[in-house]
C-alpha cells in the first residue's frame, strides 16, 4: 500500500533537549492514523516538523511523495489543524479563510465558496461574518478545523482536534473524521485513547521522543486471551461467580457496573470459540444478561500504558 | 531561499497584511504617526512664514512682494549657514535647496529626513514578530513558502508607508500651495516629487532593517525596542564621538543609510541617483539577511 506520509529517521533537538529521536514510520494511504503518546512525548513536535513550522535536526518527512520543505508543491493537497495557531482577532473568519483558500490557488469567488462550504461542514455557516475574537473556544476550534478542510486535501494532520471541547462538539468532530474514512488520509493526535481506538485503523505510540510501537489497531490491541464485555444491565454477583467458575476463564475484572474483562486460560483459537460460546450461554442462557458489546483483545489504553510504563487501573481515560 | 517564490502569493500576503493591519488598528496608528509627525514638522516652519505673510499684508505689500520678502529671508546668510551646519552640505547644494527650489518645502523635507528613520521604525517593527509569538503565521506556512510570507509582509509594509507618505505630501503641498500661495504649481510639484522620492528611498532600508529585526523575535515589544535602538544608537554614538573628538566621521556615517540622506535631495542628478542606489543596496542587504533568518528559524 502506498504511503501518504513517510517519516524517516526524524530527530529534533531544542538545545540540549532531544524531543525526537530517530523516529521512522509510514502512514498508509487512505488510513485514519492515530499518533499517541504521553505529554511531552513529541507528538506536537513531530506534527510541527511535518507542517514545516519547525525544521528537523535530522531525518526527513515526505508527504504525498514530496519533501515538506517544499510546501508550495503540496498546495491544496495537504492540510493541518495545528494545536495552538491563532487567527487574527479583529478580522471576520470568512475573510481569513478566503485568504487561505486563495493561497491554495483558488480565485476570489472560488475561495469564498470554498470557505462557506467548509464553514457549513463544521456547522458554523452563520458565524462567517463574525470576528474571530467574538467566537467561543469551541467555535474557534471548529474554524481551525474548517481551514484544514479547505480545498478537500488528500492528507490532513489533526493535532488534538477535540481537546478542550464539550462532548457535543467533540462528538461532531469525531463524526466528521469518521466520515472521511476512505476519502482521504487523516493523522490524528489525541490523548483520548478510546476516541483513537474507535476512529483509527492504524496507530503509532511515541514515548520520550522515541517510537515505541507502530501497527494496525488490530495488531496493537490483539491479545488472544482477553475479552471485554459490556452488558445492558449491571452484572450480578451470581453471574460473575458463574463466569469465573467456567474452566476457560482465568479471571474476571470489573471495569464498571456493566463492564468487565475476562482473562481467558486457553491455548488455541479453537478453544477461544468454545470459550465464547460458554460465556454467552452463561450470560444469556442462565442469567438473562444480554451483552451489548463483546470485544476481543486488550483496550488501547491498556496497551498504551504497558508500552509507556504507566499503571493501568482498569478505568477508562477521558 | 529563492525556490518557491511566487509573485501572486507575495502580492496576496502583502495586500491582506495591509488590509488586516488597517482593520485591527495597527495600520491606522502607523498612518496617524506619519501624518502627525510630518504635519508637526511642517507646522514648525509654516507658522513663522504665515506670520511674515500676515505682517507683509498689514504693511500693505502685495502677495508677490510678500513672496520676495520671504525668499530674501530664506536666502539670508543666517539661514544658509544654519542649513549648512545641519546638513553638512556645501554651499552649492544649500543654495540649490533654498534658491532654486521652494525654500520652505526644502527645509520641511530636510527636517523630515531627520525624523523619518524613527517614524518608519515605529511603523515597521511588527512585520512578523507578533504573529511569530502568537503562532498566527502557521496557517500561512501550510500554504506557501516562508520567503513569500516574508516578502509579502515587507511589501505590505511598503504599501502602507508609501500611502502614508503620499497623503502627507498632498496635505503639505495643498496647504503651502493654497493657503500660502508662495510658489508656482510647477515649483510645488517638482519639489513635492523630489521630497517624496527622498523620503521613500530613505524609508526603504529602515523598513527592511525592521523586518529583519522583527523576524528575530517572537515579541512585538522586543522588536520595537531593538528597532529603535538599532536606528538611534549609531546616530547618537557618532554624534557623541564627533562632539568629543571633532574627528572626521563622515566615513562612519556612510556605513549607515542615515549618512546618505541629504544626497537624496541633491541638485546634482548623479549624486541623487547614487544616493538612491545606495539606499536600494542597504534595502537589499537587510532584506536578504531577514529572509535568510526567517527561512531558518522555528516558527
Amino acid at each position: 500500500m502506498a504511503a501518504s506520509m513517510s517519516i524517516q529517521g526524524l530527530g529534533k533537538d531544542f538545545g540540549r533537549f532531544t524531543a525526537l529521536q530517530d523516529v521512522s514510520f509510514e502512514v498508509p494511504e487512505g488510513a485514519i492514523f492515530g499518533l499517541l503518546g504521553p505529554n511531552g512525548a513529541g507528538k506536537t513536535t513531530l506534527f510541527s516538523i511535518a507542517a514545516g513550522f519547525l525544521s528537523a535536526s535530522r531525518g526527513r518527512v515526505e508527504v504525498l511523495g514530496t519533501d515538506v520543505r517544499e510546501i508550495s508543491a503540496l498546495r491544496g493537497r495537504y492540510s493541518m489543524l495545528p494545536q495552538d495557531a491563532a487567527f487574527q482577532g479583529g478580522i471576520p473568519v470568512i475573510e481569513q479563510l478566503v485568504m487561505f483558500a486563495r493561497l491554495n490557488g483558488f480565485s476570489y469567488d472560488e475561495a469564498e465558496a470554498k470557505a462557506i462550504e467548509a464553514l457549513e461542514l463544521v456547522g458554523l455557516g452563520d458565524v462567517a461574518r463574525r470576528n474571530a475574537r467574538a467566537l467561543s473556544h469551541g467555535m474557534m476550534k471548529r474554524v481551525a478545523l474548517c481551514q484544514a478542510f479547505l480545498g478537500s486535501p488528500e492528507l490532513m494532520l489533526l493535532d488534538e482536534p477535540t481537546a478542550g471541547l464539550d462532548p457535543e462538539n467533540a462528538r461532531g468532530i469525531r463524526e466528521l473524521v469518521r466520515g472521511m474514512r476512505g476519502q482521504r488520509t487523516v493523522v490524528i493526535s489525541s490523548h483520548n485513547l478510546r476516541e483513537i481506538q474507535e476512529l483509527c485503523d492504524h496507530a503509532a505510540i511515541l514515548h520520550e521522543g522515541k517510537l515505541e510501537a507502530c501497527a494496525s489497531m488490530d495488531e496493537l490491541t490483539s491479545s488472544g486471551t482477553l475479552v471485554r464485555i459490556t452488558l445492558g444491565e449491571p452484572l450480578t454477583d451470581a453471574a460473575a461467580a458463574d463466569l469465573q467458575a467456567l474452566p476457560q476463564v482465568a479471571s474476571l475484572e470489573r471495569t464498571g457496573p456493566m463492564d468487565f474483562n475476562l482473562q481467558l486460560d486457553i491455548e488455541s483459537g479453537d478453544q477461544k470459540d468454545e470459550a465464547l460460546k460458554s460465556i454467552n450461554k452463561c450470560l444469556i442462557g442462565t442469567h438473562d444478561l444480554v451483552p451489548r458489546s463483546l470485544n476481543e483483545g486488550a483496550s488501547l489504553e491498556r496497551r498504551f500504558l504497558e508500552i509507556t510504563g504507566g499503571l493501568y487501573d482498569g478505568s477508562s481515560s477521558s | 531561499m529563492f525556490s518557491g517564490l511566487n509573485l501572486r502569493h507575495i502580492r496576496l500576503v502583502g495586500s491582506y497584511w495591509m488590509r488586516f493591519s488597517l482593520r485591527t488598528g495597527g495600520g491606522l496608528m502607523a498612518i496617524f504617526l506619519v501624518l502627525f509627525s510630518g504635519l508637526m514638522v511642517a507646522h514648525l516652519f509654516i507658522t513663522p512664514v504665515e506670520g511674515l505673510i500676515d505682517r507683509a499684508s498689514m504693511d500693505g505689500h502685495t502677495q508677490g512682494e510678500a513672496a520676495d520678502d520671504i525668499a530674501r529671508v530664506a536666502e539670508s546668510e543666517a539661514i544658509v549657514n544654519a542649513v549648512k551646519w545641519i546638513t553638512g552640505q556645501d554651499q552649492a547644494e544649500v543654495e540649490y535647496l533654498l534658491r532654486e527650489q521652494p525654500a520652505l518645502l526644502s527645509v520641511i523635507w530636510l527636517m523630515l529626513l531627520l525624523l523619518f528613520p524613527f517614524v518608519t521604525s515605529i511603523g515597521s517593527f511588527n512585520q512578523t514578530a507578533g504573529d511569530i509569538g502568537n503562532r498566527g503565521l502557521r496557517y500561512l506556512l501550510l500554504r506557501t513558502e516562508r520567503s513569500n510570507i516574508y516578502l509579502g509582509r515587507t511589501l505590505g509594509t511598503l504599501y502602507f508607508s508609501t500611502a502614508s507618505l503620499i497623503l502627507l505630501m498632498i496635505l503639505v503641498l495643498l496647504y503651502v500651495g493654497l493657503k500660502l500661495n508662495l510658489y508656482s504649481f510647477g515649483a510645488l510639484m517638482g519639489s513635492g516629487v523630489q521630497g517624496f522620492l527622498a523620503l521613500l528611498f530613505l524609508s526603504l532600508p529602515y523598513i527592511t532593517l525592521c523586518g529583519w529585526v522583527s523576524s528575530l523575535f517572537d515579541s512585538a515589544f522586543a522588536s520595537l525596542a531593538i528597532c529603535l535602538v538599532l536606528v538611534g544608537a549609531p546616530i547618537i554614538a557618532i554624534s557623541a564621538i564627533d562632539a568629543n573628538t571633532h574627528a572626521d566621521l563622515e566615513w562612519l556615517e556612510r556605513l549607515l543609510p542615515w549618512g546618505w540622506k541629504y544626497e537624496l535631495l541633491s541638485g546634482d542628478i548623479g549624486t541623487r541617483l547614487t544616493a538612491y542606489a545606495v539606499m536600494l543596496g542597504f534595502t537589499l542587504l537587510f532584506l536578504l539577511l531577514g529572509m535568510r533568518h526567517f527561512n531558518r528559524r522555528d516558527l
